[in-house]
This record gives structure tokens, sequence and C-alpha cells, in this order.
């Protein structure tokens, strides 16, 4: 009984490291991207030239998410 | 329990004070900003005549405004119109983008024009100036819309006016006007005016509250600076100095303002070398000074370059907004010169010294 | 190719009677690029607009606002000859403007009348089921009328007051008529006061209230008619005049640009003075023309272009049809400035690559590939026409892709061998072909390609891929910056960056124990230390950006094997969960199918295109590319509604 408990399936664990790792980079570069993304759209509002620079600045914080992507591949 | 009350006092306070979008608004603006008349424009304007600059202004950001007033209006009439309305729609939008406690701050800071409108129209019963002259100069980018305002326009009489102004904050200054004591009044909305912005900044703890506050009294600063050159040059006399300036100037207090006011021109002048807005003066200011003119464009730049050089320091606050607010209505302000001097066919060196480029 | 337009700097000096014809010639050849003047002095001024600019200005005004008043949009229609159109364009100008402003005036009395009869109504309404005539409100020497709302029911102490009395009361809206003699009006509205009584102005009107509000009624009707008789009679007009308008529009522009430009060129009391820009291999043909328009009266001059100025020169692509496309990618961040190398050409080689890389697949290319086709098609528009273009090109590197992942639809073609076993793919019987081995992870290489079984190897492919990307961006920078400061500033602010990496692959080489370690890390060193000196304290602070940058290559890999997990996730949740619970639960497992399936392929349309630029504009632009320069415009008008 007691051993059950204490001992949890490593593919289980995995799985949880590969979601931790997708699910707090998402995170992380949602807060990170709200107000580029907010100032970005401001800009493009007023002049639709600003389209390619607003669209870099919102997504640089991305990268984050795809390193979480890929660390959650080579775990699983 | 406590803990759930705690948490509850600190979503409800985030909702009043914070929620303002400054990243939106001000990159928002900054974009605005690009869009203003570049300042080698002007002197390709001054070129121009009266429809060919209709014709350049509807092609810029007042495409709009030209397009829609001009089967309503010709000539300088349809500029005048144009450049108000947009002047209104640009601040308004202002308004409408904003949220939180930036809303706020622009809201107060805007009805600048809603006391500006109604000092215009109590003006122009004054002097007896037609509908049209009064409609020219009406700018609703406050809480005043213009709908509201043309009808004010259209009364007969000065009193009718301040009846249907009954139960706005203004009234009770208004009331006691008697149709002689107009500078007295127009001073009383002033002083209401900032007493209220300074109620909306609150005793400024944050930085770019601080910098807004600073703002606003560098503001105050300037017209008080510009009212006793007038007062000194035109020979007012002290008594009514106190209805004429305005408290809460960042370098001026009252009290200084008091003791500059009474001393013969030339020592006037020289004790105003103390302060940082000299260098804005010294170049115009002498006891034998013919005219005003050069001496106001001079301040008001220093103005709009405070503004710009504040507006460095704390990008994500309502100073890059002001500083756009403050530019753009500067815009307005040249074209203006420009048309107006060019609807009488003044000389094109005077236009030119007047503009604030 | 990789080099924008060759520019030369050309003065066209005069005496002011030709001015105009200059001006007419520079015009119609559209191609010198008029650099603004600025600089007043004594001498030269800011020259003053033609004499018809006024006139022009006016008319153009007045078309302009009638034409956004009528929601006048461009259109193809057949080009109108300018001459008939000068001929009676005053005439019709005007006769538009009388007609549009009859109409229009009609419409705004109606519109009044309107809101009139609205506010009348509403007066009204109180009263209307007091059936008094409303004459008999007024008028009377002995009577008193009490007309308004009160709060409760007065009849039995207005009986208690007097007995000479009439009251009407209308016990929905609250609203009495009361005639009462004037010698009880006080003791009466004292009264009344009680029952709070408000006082409303009875209309000056003859008839009772509900005849007159039917009357409002019918009149309401008829004037509704009028005024969409009237909006039908003014989109006549639109139909009617807006091949005039958009044509009149033109040639006004046209001539307004002409004689306003003065206001761009410098002029004395008899000369005047043109600067600008043309492409060198036009500059001949532009000398030519100018000096026989004007008899040889004007004289042009190329001007040495000084290492300032390099800045203000005007930028105009110098790319093969098939690669313009891309042009627009370039535009939406930036033009490149003159001496700089312009990257399209590469660029139409590696978004489609990547684009295809993370899709790859043949279902999603044949469809995004008759939707472009469509969508080009359809609006012949000058700005959809070049994104058309670019999406199919990035769906051709699909399909190649695709062919290669054996992937249709985010489903696998051919078989699949996993850990629990093999399971078919869409074609029946065609079986995956192992290869060789992959170096890395001991995966098996196989066709169709089955990125979700080489994850490890295309990881590392992707970053490799990444890593010599970056570098053809280092190499571009090293060329640009060798061109702008030298080959010694090329070298410390990019090559140290190679240096670096140099550096790094020996001292990896030097771990693994091929050679000394020493060796990768003197390199290593001596690279850092040119970078610092290149490009000060930013250089060391953005070494660690080698790593994440070329870590972001593997975005082709990693969106690609999304999309196919959010795919198969469906699938799981639809069928394996949710479908064997039968009845009721089958519909909801098809209904989580198709609307899963649909947001993913929504997904990996848009995924794939803002990667790939990403890719693009973060990792490869930073390494070489300013941007920023001026876009050459030439003076003159290109004629879509009208022809000499």
């Amino acid at each position: 009984m007691v051993g059950e408990e204490a001992i949890m399936d490593p593919a289980g664990l995995k799985a949880i490291g590969a979601g931790l790792a997708v699910g707090l980079t998402g995170l992380a570069s949602g807060i990170a991207e709200k107000d580029i993304g907010a100032a970005a759209i401001g800009a493009m509002a007023e002049n639709e030239g600003l389209f390619g620079k607003g669209l870099i600045l919102t997504v640089i914080p991305e990268t984050i998410v795809i390193f979480g992507l890929v660390v959650a591949l080579l775990i699983s | 329990m406590r803990l759930f009350q705690r948490l509850r006092n600190k979503s409800s306070s985030a909702t009043s004070s914070g929620g303002s979008n400054y990243a939106y608004v001000t990159a928002r603006v900054r974009a605005m900003k690009s869009n203003l008349l570049p300042k080698e424009t002007y002197s390709r304007l001054m070129n121009m005549d009266l429809d060919e600059i209709t014709r350049f202004i509807g092609e810029t950001q007042y495409k709009q405004d030209v397009d829609e007033l001009a089967r309503k209006f010709k000539g300088v009439d349809l500029i005048e119109h144009a450049l108000n309305r947009n002047l209104a729609v640009t601040f308004s939008k202002l308004i409408d983008i904003s949220e939180g406690e930036l809303n706020y701050l622009i809201t107060e800071y805007l009805k600048n024009y809603d006391i500006w409108d109604i000092k215009t129209i109590l003006r122009g019963k004054y002097y007896n100036a037609t509908l049209e002259e009064i409609k020219d100069n009406l700018v609703s980018a406050g809480q005043l819309k213009y709908n509201f305002l043309s009808e004010l326009a259209e009364k007969e009489s000065y009193e009718h006016v301040i009846d249907t102004l009954s139960n706005t904050d203004y009234y009770p200054i208004l009331k006691n006007y008697d149709g002689t004591n107009l500078p007295e009044i127009e001073n009383q909305l002033d002083k209401l005016y900032y007493q209220r912005l300074f109620n909306a900044i609150g005793t400024p703890k944050s930085s770019d509250r601080k910098l807004f506050s600073k703002l606003i009294r560098t503001e105050i600063d300037i017209k008080n600076i510009k009212t006793m050159f007038r007062m000194k040059k035109e020979g007012v006399e002290d008594g009514e100095l106190e209805d004429l300036v305005l408290d809460g100037g960042l370098r001026l207090s009252l009290k200084e303002i008091n003791s500059l006011v009474p001393l013969p021109f030339a020592d006037f002048i020289n004790s105003l070398e103390k302060y940082p807005y000299w260098d804005a003066i010294s170049d115009f200011a002498s006891p034998d000074m013919e005219s005003l003119v050069d001496l106001e464009t001079s301040l008001t730049k220093y103005s709009i370059k405070s503004a710009a050089s504040f507006s460095h320091e704390y990008p994500l606050s309502i100073v890059p907004i002001m500083d756009y607010m403050i530019n753009k209505k500067n815009e307005v302000n040249n074209l203006r010169i420009i048309i107006r001097g060019k609807a009488v066919n003044l000389d094109d060196e005077i236009i030119r010294n007047q503009l604030v480029i | 190719m990789l080099k924008p337009k060759s520019m030369t700097r050309a003065v066209i000096v005069g005496h002011k009677e030709v001015m105009d014809e200059t001006v007419d010639t520079l015009h119609d050849i559209n191609i010198f690029h008029i650099e603004e003047y600025n600089e007043e002095d004594s001498t030269f001024k800011i020259g003053k607009p033609f004499e018809n600019a006024g006139e022009v200005s006016k008319k153009l005004v007045q078309l302009r606002s009638i034409s956004s008043f009528l929601g006048i949009k461009p259109k193809e229609v057949p080009k109108q000859d300018t001459n008939v159109l000068w001929a009676e364009l005053d005439e019709k100008l005007a006769r538009l403007e009388s007609e549009l402003d009859e109409k229009t005036e009609k419409k705004n009395s109606y519109e009044t009348r309107l809101k009139e009869l609205d506010s009348l109504q509403k007066e009204l309404e109180p009263f209307v089921s007091i059936p008094i005539d409303l004459k008999n409100y007024r008028g009377y020497e002995s009577l008193s009328v009490f007309a308004g709302t009160v709060k409760g029911d007065i009849s039995s102490e207005i009986s208690g007051i007097t007995n000479d009395y009439e009251l009407e009361f209308d016990p929905n809206t609250h609203t009495i008529a009361l005639f009462v003699r004037k010698d009880k009006e006080e003791i009466v509205a004292e009264m009344l006061a009680d029952y709070e009584f408000r006082e409303i102005r009875v209309p000056n009107m003859e008839g009772t209230p509900s005849e007159i509000i039917a009357d409002i009624e019918s009149e309401r009707n008829t004037i509704n008619e009028k005024i969409t008789s009237l909006e039908k009679s003014i989109s006549d007009i639109k139909e009617r005049y807006s091949d005039f308008i958009l044509a009149s529009d033109e040639i006004l522009s046209i001539e307004s640009q002409k004689s306003e430009a003065p206001l761009k060129i410098a002029t004395s009391e008899h000369t005047f003075v043109i600067d600008g820009w043309v492409p060198s291999d036009e500059y001949n043909r532009m000398t030519r023309t100018l000096e026989s328009s004007t008899n040889g009266r004007v004289f042009v001059s190329k001007q040495e272009v000084t290492e300032e100025e390099e800045e203000e020169v005007p930028v105009e692509y110098n790319n093969a049809g098939i690669i313009k496309p891309f042009e627009t990618i370039m535009n939406l961040y930036a033009r490149p400035k003159y001496k700089e190398i312009d990257p399209t050409a590469l660029i139409f080689i590696s978004f489609p690559l990547f684009y295809g890389m993370i899709l790859g697949d043949i279902g999603y290319a044949l469809i995004l590939l008759g939707l472009a086709f469509g969508v080009k098609k359809l609006f012949n528009s000058d700005a959809i026409k070049p994104l058309m273009n670019i999406l199919i090109y990035c769906q051709v590197s699909t399909l190649i892709f695709g062919i290669l992942y054996g992937e249709f639809l985010g489903f696998p073609l051919a078989s699949l061998h996993g850990a629990h076993g093999i399971e078919p793919g869409l074609i029946a019987g065609f079986e995956t072909i192992n290869l060789f081995q992959s170096p890395i992870g001991g995966e098996m290489i196989t066709y169709p390609i089955h990125r979700t079984h080489l994850v490890m190897t295309l990881i590392v492919l992707t970053a490799l891929i990444g890593v010599a990307h970056i570098n053809l961006g280092y190499i571009l920078g090293f060329i640009n910056e060798k061109k702008k400061h030298g080959f010694n500033a090329a070298m410390l602010e990019k090559g140290s960056w190679i240096v670096v990496e140099i550096g790094i692959v020996l001292a990896v080489l030097g771990y693994v124990g091929y050679l000394p370690i020493a060796v990768g890390a003197a390199i290593f060193v001596i690279g850092f230390i040119m970078l610092t000196k290149g490009e000060g304290i930013k250089g060391p602070i953005e070494l660690p950006g080698l790593l994440s940058n070329s870590l972001s290559y593997t975005r082709l890999i990693a969106v690609g094997l999304s999309s196919i997990y959010i795919a198969s996730t469906v699938n799981l949740i639809a069928f394996e969960m949710i479908w064997p619970q039968g009845g009721i639960a089958a519909v909801f497992a098809i209904l989580v199918f198709i609307f899963g399936h649909a947001l993913n392929t929504a997904l990996s349309i848009i995924a794939p295109g803002l990667h790939a630029l990403r890719l693009q504009y973060v990792e490869f632009f930073t390494k070489f590319y300013e941007g920023g320069g001026k876009k050459y415009s030439p003076f003159g008008y290109i004629r879509k509604y009208t022809e000499e």
C-alpha cells in the first residue's frame, strides 16, 4: 500500500514535466506580450506602415514558448 | 474572512486607480505625433493661397473634416471649422481610447476647452460678435458637445447663455456675471479649472504624476508671465492683479508675482532673470519693446519644448500624451495664424513671426 | 539583385520663362524624384505656385467633398479623353453641385419637418385620450383651465370645492384637463398643489389631440416616402456622375501637382534650380527630353554624391519580376537604404522554404493554393496580388515538403511503425521505407519522413539551419559594414561573431578529445575581445543570443509537430474518450472532431506564415539589416481614368 502511494509512474512525471514546460512558458510569454501587443496595435491603428515593426516586437518574447515546446518534446 | 475582505479591497482599488492602458495609448499617440505636419511644411504653406491650403490640409489628417464641411462652408470659414472639428475629434478620440485613471486625467485636462468655449461665447456676446465669428472659434474637445455649444452661441444674450448652463459646475461662477466683469469671471473659471485638475492629480506620489503636475504648473507660470507683460505694457492698475493671475505656478508663487508687478518695467524685466524662463524671454524683453508677439511666441515655444523633454523621461505616462496634445494644438494654431493672416492680406513676414515652429 | 537601382543626382537649372515647360516635361516622363528645397537664403526662395493653382485647388476641394458625400469608390472604368473632360469640367461640376444641393436641401428641410413633428407629437401625447378640441383650452374670460399631471384621483376633492366644474382625467398618463370658474381659481390651484400638479403647455392648435396625432402620422409617412425617393435620386446622381468625378479628380490632381511643383523648387529672381534623383540608366533620356522640350534652354548636370548625401538617396528596388512580390515583406519591415544589400532575393528562397518546412502537408497546400488563385482572380487589386503570389510560392514549397513528410490534412499517407505496432496510413499498402540510422538519438530516417518519430534529429537539424541562416546574416552584415566603415570595423563588429563561433566549435571538438581544448578557448577569447571592441558592452550582453537565436529555428519542427499533436489529441478525445459512451455522446464526439480540426486548420494556415516571417525579421535581419531608406517617388502620376 505504502509503496504504491510513494512511487509515481515515471511516464506520469514526464508528462507533468512536459506540461509544466509548455504551460509556464506560455504563461510567461503571454504576460510579456500583453503590453507590447497593446502598444503595437495602438501604433498600427494610426499608421499601418508600422505593421512589420509591431509584429516583430510583439513576437519576440514568444521564443520562450518554443523553448518550452522543445523541452516538452525532448522529455516525452 | 478578513483575508477575503482584504483581497476584495485590493481588487476594487485596482479597478478605480489602475486599469489604465498606458502602453496602448502612448504608442498610439506616438504614431499620431508622427502624423503631425513637419516644420518644413509651413514655409510652403506660406506660398499658397487659401484654396490651396484648404486642398493641402484636405490631403492630410484633416481630410475627413474638409470633405464633410466643404459642402457647408467656403473659404476661411471652411478651414476654421475643419481645424476646430479636427482638434475636437482628435482629442475626444484620446478620451475614447483611454481607460481608468488615464481617462480621468485626460478628461479633466481637456475641460479647459469647455472653459475656452464658454469664455468665447460670453466674449462674443460682450463685443457683439456675429454668430459666425463665435462659431468659428468653438472647439468641442471637452465635455460640452458641438451642437450644445452652437445652440448656446445662438442665444440672444449672455443671460440666456448662463441660464442654459445652470446645471453645469460653472454656474456658481457664471451667475455672478453682470455684463461688465468679464475678465474677473474668466479668471475665476480658469482658477476653478486648475483647482479641479490639481484635485484630480492629487498629491502626486509617483514620478510620472509629479511630472504631470510639474508640466501643468509650468503652463501656469507661462500664462502668468504673459499676463504680467500684458499688464505692464498696457499699464493696468495693480488692484486687479488678483483677478488676472493664477495661483499654483511652479516657480512664480502668487507672492512673488505680487512683488514683481509693482516694479518699474525695466526692474521688472531684470528681476525675471533668476527664473528658468529667462532664456526664452531675454532676447525679446527690453524696456522699450514694442510688441509682445515675439515674446509670447518664444514662451509658447518654451512650453512645447519642456513638454517634449518631460515626455522622454516617462514614456509610459500621461506626459507624452500631454506633449502630443500641446503639439497638435500648436499645429492648429499655426495653421489658423496663416489662414487668418492670408485672409486679411497680412505681410508674409508678420505672419511668419507669429508662427510657433 | 541584392542591390537597389543605381541613382544619379541631377540638378536642372534654367530661366524662369521655361519653368512651366520643364515641370510639364518632368511630370510626363515620371522618372525624376524631386528633392524638396528647404533652406531659404537671400537669393534663393521656395517658388510660388503657378497662377492656376488656387483655381484648381478650389475645384478639387469641391469635387472631393461631393465625392466623399456620395461615397464614390475607385473602380475600373473606360479611360476618358482629357480634352473633352477639360472642356466640360466647369459646367458639369456646377450642374452636379446644384443638382445635389437642391436634393440635399429638400431632404434637409424634410428632415427638419420630421423633427418638428416628433416634438409636436411628444407635446400632444399627454392629452391623447382626452377628447377635447385643443382650441377649447383657451380664450375664456370667466373660466380657468388647468392642464397637467397630478398624483392620484382628484374628482372627490374638486366636487368638495365646487359643483361648477368640468374634469377630464386620463388614468394612464395622470393627465387632467380641469375647467373651473375664475373665482375658484386660487383655491383649486392650492388643492392641486397638494396633488403635485405640474402644468403642461397645451399646444396652440385646433382639433382633438388624437385627430392631430393621426394627421401627424400620415404626414410623417408622406415625408418618409419623399425622403426615400430623394435618396434614390441622389444615388442616381452618383451613378450618372461617378465616372466623371473619378476622371476629373484625376486631371485636377495632376494639374494641381504640376502647378504646385514650384513649392519644391528653389527660385531666384530670374532662374530656377530643381534638385533631385533619376535612375542612372534613365539620365540620358531625361536630359535629351528636357533639352528638346525647352529648346536647350535648361541646363542639366550630374552631381557627385557625398557621403552624407547617401542617406538621402531615394531607393527603388531592382529585382526580377518573379522576386518582386517579396518586396511587400521588405516594405512591411523597412525599405533598404541605398548602400545596403537588398535581401529580397534571399527572402524569396528562405521564406517559402521555412513556411513549407513548418506546414509540409499536401492537403493544406492544395486548399491554400486554390484559395490564393481564387482571391487573386476575385480581387484584382494591386495591394492583394503580391500577397497572394507569396502565398502561392509558399504552397509550392508546402507541397514539396508534404510529399517528403507524406502528410495529408494532418494524417500520414504511409503506414506508421510505432511502439504500439503498425498503424496503416491513408493510402493502403503504402509502406514506410527505412533508409538509414540517424547519428542523433538512434532514430531511423525513413521515407516518408514521419516528423513525430524523428523529433531529436529534426530539432538538431533545424537548429543547424538556424546557425547557417544566422551566419549568412553575419556575412551580409560584414559586407554592409565593410562598404560603410571599412574592413576593420566590419571585422570587429560582424566578423568577431564568426570568430566566436569558430572558437566554440573548436572548444567542443576539444571537449570531445580531437584537439587541445585550449585552442578553441583561445580563439573564443580573441573573438570575444574583438566583439567588445567592435560593439562595446552591447556585444558580450548579446552573446547568449547566439544560442537562443539558433534554438529559435527549432520552431520549424516544433510548430509543425504541435499541430500534428493537436490533431491527434482531437481524434483521441472524440473517438476514444467520448464516442464509446454511445447515444447522444456520438453526436458530441462528431462536433468535437469537426470543431477541433477546423480550429487546427485555421491555426496551421496562420502560424507558418507568422513564424517564417518572424525568423526573417527577428533572427535574420537583426544581424545585418538597417532599413529606413527613402522611397523613390518620381514626380508624375500614373493615370487610371484618363488619357491624353
